[in-house]
C-alpha cells in the first residue's frame, strides 16, 4: 500500500497509480483535519488521474491537498499538489 | 481498458514508424497531433450543441490534461479540444450540478463537475468511464460519460441497485446521504442491446 501524502495547497491536485490502473482519490482538506471535497478515480498515471480542480469553487481558499491510495492491490501512487 | 490503450499504442508505433520511413525523420509529436480521433459520443459530435456556460472550470481540466499528456507523449490523453466542451445536463443533484465534457484529439472524454474530474475512454468493453465527486453541500455523486451503445448506467450499493440519471450520454447518480465512493460496489452500462457490462471495481484495502 503507498502512503497518504499530504502537500500544501497551490492550485491543483493530481493522483494515480503509477504501478497499474486502481482506485486514487484527491482530496481537499483543512488544517484541523476535515476535509472539503474529494474526487475518486479509477486510472493509470500513464494516461489520466483524478483531478480537482480550483479549491475556491468549494468555497476555500486555502486548502491541504491529499492523496489517497484506496486499492489493496497496487502500491505506488502518484500524487501531484505542489506546482504553483 | 488497457487492451484498448495498448491497440491504440500499438497504432501510434505503427504510424510513426511508417511515416519515418517515407518521411526519414522522426515524427512523434506531430504524428499524435495529426490524428484527430473523435469518441463515439454523440453529444460530443454535435456542431450544434451548445458551448458550455463554465469554460474556465473546463480550461483548469484542460490544463491538467495538457500536464499529463507532457509528462506521458507516448500514452497520455492527448491535447483537450475545449473548444467543443458542452453542458450534457445542468441541475443535477443536491449540488445543482453541472456535467461538463469535452474531447481530446486521441479521443479520449475528459468530464468534470466544478473542474473535478477526469478522462478515460468509452470505446472498452463497459463503455462507460466514470468519477466520483463528495463535497460538504453536494455530498457523494458518481458521474461520468458512455458511449452510443449505452442506454442506461446502473449503480450498486450493497444490495440497491440504483438507475442514474442518463442524458446525452452522461450520466449521473447521487448517492444517499451519509454514503460515499467506498460504499459503491458496481457500476454496470446496459447497452441497447440488453447486454450488461459491469465497471471493474478494484478490490479497495
Amino acid at each position: 500500500m503507498g502512503s497518504d501524502l499530504d502537500v500544501l495547497y497551490r492550485n491543483y491536485n493530481d493522483a494515480c497509480h503509477g504501478d497499474g490502473y486502481s482506485w486514487s482519490q484527491a482530496i481537499y482538506g483543512l488544517s484541523d483535519g476535515s476535509w472539503v471535497a474529494a474526487v475518486d478515480v479509477w486510472n493509470n498515471c500513464n494516461y489520466n488521474k483524478a483531478h480537482l480542480g480550483p479549491s475556491d469553487n468549494y468555497g476555500y481558499t486555502y486548502v491541504q491537498a491529499k492523496c489517497k491510495n484506496t486499492s489493496g492491490a497496487y502500491s505506488y501512487m502518484r500524487c501531484n499538489t505542489s506546482r504553483p | 481498458m488497457i487492451r484498448s490503450r495498448q491497440n491504440q499504442k500499438m497504432q501510434h508505433i505503427a504510424f510513426g514508424a511508417t511515416a519515418c520511413v517515407i518521411a526519414g525523420a522522426i515524427i512523434g509529436g506531430a504524428t499524435a497531433s495529426a490524428r484527430d480521433m473523435r469518441p463515439p459520443v454523440a453529444a460530443l459530435n454535435d456542431q450544434r450543441a451548445a458551448p458550455t456556460a463554465a469554460p474556465a472550470d473546463s480550461q483548469n481540466l484542460a490544463d491538467a490534461v495538457e500536464r499529463w499528456s507532457q509528462e506521458n507523449p507516448g500514452t497520455g490523453p492527448g491535447l483537450p479540444v475545449t473548444s467543443e466542451a458542452t453542458d450534457l445536463m445542468s441541475g443535477l443533484g443536491r449540488g445543482s450540478d453541472t456535467l461538463t465534457a469535452f474531447r481530446t484529439d486521441r479521443g479520449d472524454v475528459c468530464f468534470h463537475i466544478r473542474g473535478a474530474g477526469t478522462c478515460g475512454r468509452v470505446d472498452t468493453p463497459t463503455g462507460i468511464t466514470f468519477a466520483v465527486l463528495s463535497t460538504r453541500s453536494g455530498g457523494s455523486r458518481v458521474y461520468g460519460v458512455a458511449a452510443d451503445q449505452v442506454k442506461r448506467v446502473e449503480v450498486r450499493l450493497g444490495d440497491v441497485i440504483g438507475d442514474a440519471v442518463f442524458r446525452n450520454n452522461g450520466f449521473f447518480y447521487q448517492l444517499p446521504e451519509g454514503l460515499s465512493s467506498i460504499d459503491i460496489s458496481a457500476v454496470t452500462a446496459v447497452w441497447r442491446d440488453g447486454s450488461a457490462h459491469a465497471f471493474p471495481l478494484p478490490v479497495r484495502g
